[in-house]
């Protein structure tokens, strides 16, 4: 027999039973379903396809290019709780092995791949930036205003363990996650030191009593305080930084910081959408997914080494197997690429 | 349910296996499948049955006659086709790292997405990739063949995420509907049908060599064939 005729015999054998082993997954997935949450009375094939599609995606490209999918996969509790555990995991050796080293590759995939792949479904038309992202209306279908996720809650302040939606429900006009997205369903990020403004549907300086009452906070005469262009707060006739933007703070900004000390109005003015952005934009609850603890508990590297060691795997030679599964080496490195960039701890 | 713990450590050599643990280690932790579940209806279903264009292009494609066996070792050694060459991963990670990577490509997306709702199943798009793959000398038939299994997840998460309602296989058929008489008599009879039809069309192709494709078969060796006709023994013909 010819290398062709061999390779299609095995093709066929090989496809008919892997569709066979998926299928016979979704069933078992239908049993384990019905067994775990016994109000699910009746579970469809392909929606049990769907949860092992979801999974099985996740596994393969180590989650972090699905997670980029946006949408269903990315914020859909399995997955978040597949991929939030993983970004626990901030670098390790196994052996003398540097494990980030070596699964380098898929750290690229994670990043590079992801964001392409909305934009494609985007393209046909089977989807939409903002229903793919997340965003939800909670404006008017003829004044949309969207927001990120309605369902985040505030991590601290005057709003902390409220939603947006329920502060939006209150008495607030202005709203903003650091993101607003225009009624073309383009993504656009709010500059620091700048509000949207959902009355006017712009994005606007942080101006009026709010400015007044931060400067007033911080021991200046009024109005001798302005808005800088990138946020920081500075001296309105020299120019001269006064609370400078900085990474290391709790929003990315002093006066994102600063708001979500105060508890006073923050939902009646315009500058409530400013807080809000600054609350929610480094909010690392938020990536993580909706429902999630706010600490992940560490996954040691031994508990890793373990898992290939009890299946006779060694762990030096981890990269020339194909594994799958939580405890994969490439499932592990994957996310967000973290494993490149932080300090390892050997084993 | 509140979520209890984090995911369970599992290293598994098939994705379907892990798949199958971590939706078990889910559910004891806790996490609901709801908002999966919960999603409205697909908005595109894949097309199923056979066209009129696409059985004459299948017609088409088999009428055009094979390699003469044993073409390829008549070549110059210089001249090598590509699955003859070293491949260019041997590595299967490797590998599944540049075609997921190329898979994930918007245009590659909108392509997989429009061919997923034209009907044809994940498992049909999943070994042309990876027959592709090898024919063009990137990976050997091994890599080719423990790849398909992540490629098949790999394109269900993308239809999954397109809303599309997929088929898996060729022959898919809705599971959980229950198949009564009736229908199998149907199937069996619209297959009956196709397969005449196929059939006819083949046979109604007399050969004519004055048509016979130059690029198939050489003038030089069609003229030979005209002058000598029955004379011409088969290679594999009694001998004298």
């Amino acid at each position: 027999m010819g290398l062709f005729s061999s390779i299609k015999k095995a093709f066929k054998k090989v496809t008919r039973g892997i569709g066979k082993a998926v299928k016979s997954v979704a069933k078992g997935i239908k049993n384990i379903v019905k067994r775990g949450f016994k109000a699910v009375t009746e579970l469809d094939i392909k929606e049990a396809l769907k949860i092992a599609a979801t999974i099985g995606a996740i596994v393969v490209t180590g989650g972090s290019a699905i997670g980029a999918f946006g949408g269903s996969l990315a914020t859909s509790t399995v997955g978040s709780w597949m991929v939030g555990a993983s970004n626990a995991i901030t670098g390790f050796t196994i052996g003398s092995v540097p494990v980030g080293a070596v699964f380098k590759p898929f750290g690229y995939l994670g990043k590079a791949v992801g964001s392409t792949v909305g934009a494609a479904t985007d393209l046909t038309g089977i989807t939409t930036k903002a229903g793919r992202m997340g965003y939800t209306n909670i404006g008017t279908a003829a004044s949309p205003n969207f927001v990120v996720d309605a369902d985040k809650t505030f991590k601290a302040g005057a709003f902390k363990g409220d939603t947006l939606a329920s502060v939006k429900g209150g008495t607030d006009t202005a709203f903003g996650l650091g993101k607003a997205v225009n009624t073309a369903g383009e993504v656009y990020k709010i500059p620091a030191g700048r509000v949207f403004d959902a009355a006017t549907g712009t994005v606007v300086d942080v101006s009026g009593s709010k400015l007044a009452e931060l400067t007033k906070e911080l021991g200046f005469e009024a109005g001798s305080l302005k808005v800088g262009t990138t946020g920081e707060l500075v001296n309105a006739t020299t120019g001269e930084i006064i609370n400078a933007v900085g990474s290391d703070t709790l929003t990315g900004s002093k006066i994102g910081d600063f708001a979500l000390s105060t508890s006073a109005g923050v939902a009646s003015s315009v500058a409530s959408g400013y807080a809000q952005a600054s609350l929610m934009a480094g909010d690392p609850i938020g990536s993580y997914g909706a429902g999630l603890p706010d600490e992940q508990a560490t996954l040691s590297a031994q508990e890793i080494g373990s898992a290939y060691r009890n299946i006779n795997i060694p762990v030096t030679e981890a990269y020339q197997n194909l594994t799958y599964g939580t405890g994969d080496l490439g499932y592990q490195a994957s996310f967000q690429g973290n494993l490149f960039t932080q300090p390892t701890v050997a084993i | 349910m509140a979520i209890k713990k984090n995911p369970k450590l599992i290293v598994s050599t098939s994705v379907s296996d892990a798949v199958a643990k971590i939706a078990e280690d889910a559910v004891e932790s806790g996490v609901s499948f709801d908002d999966l579940l919960n999603k409205e209806e697909k908005i595109l279903k894949a097309k199923t049955g056979t066209d009129e264009e696409t059985l004459n292009e299948v017609v088409n494609l088999k009428s055009q006659g094979s390699v003469i066996p044993g073409q390829s070792l008549i070549n110059p050694t210089e001249q090598k086709y590509p699955w003859e060459t070293p491949p260019t991963f041997t590595n299967p990670r490797e590998a599944l790292d540049n075609i997921v990577s190329l898979l994930l490509k918007p245009e590659s997306v909108k392509s997989i997405a429009g061919a997923l709702v034209d009907g044809v199943s994940v498992s049909d798009l999943a070994t042309t990739i990876m027959y592709a793959k090898f024919f063009e000398g990137e990976i050997n038939p091994d890599v080719m063949l423990l790849l398909i299994e992540p490629i098949i997840y790999v394109i269900m998460g993308i239809a999954e995420e397109a809303n599309i309602d997929y088929n898996l296989e060729p022959d898919d058929v809705d599971e959980d509907k229950e198949e009564t008489e009736i229908d199998v008599q149907k199937n069996i009879e619209e297959f009956n049908k196709e397969f005449d039809k196929i059939k006819n069309q083949v046979s109604k192709k007399n050969i004519n060599l004055e048509e016979v494709n130059e690029n198939i078969l050489p003038k030089n060796l069609l003229d030979k064939i005209k002058s000598k006709g029955s004379d011409i023994k088969s290679l594999l013909s009694k001998g004298e």
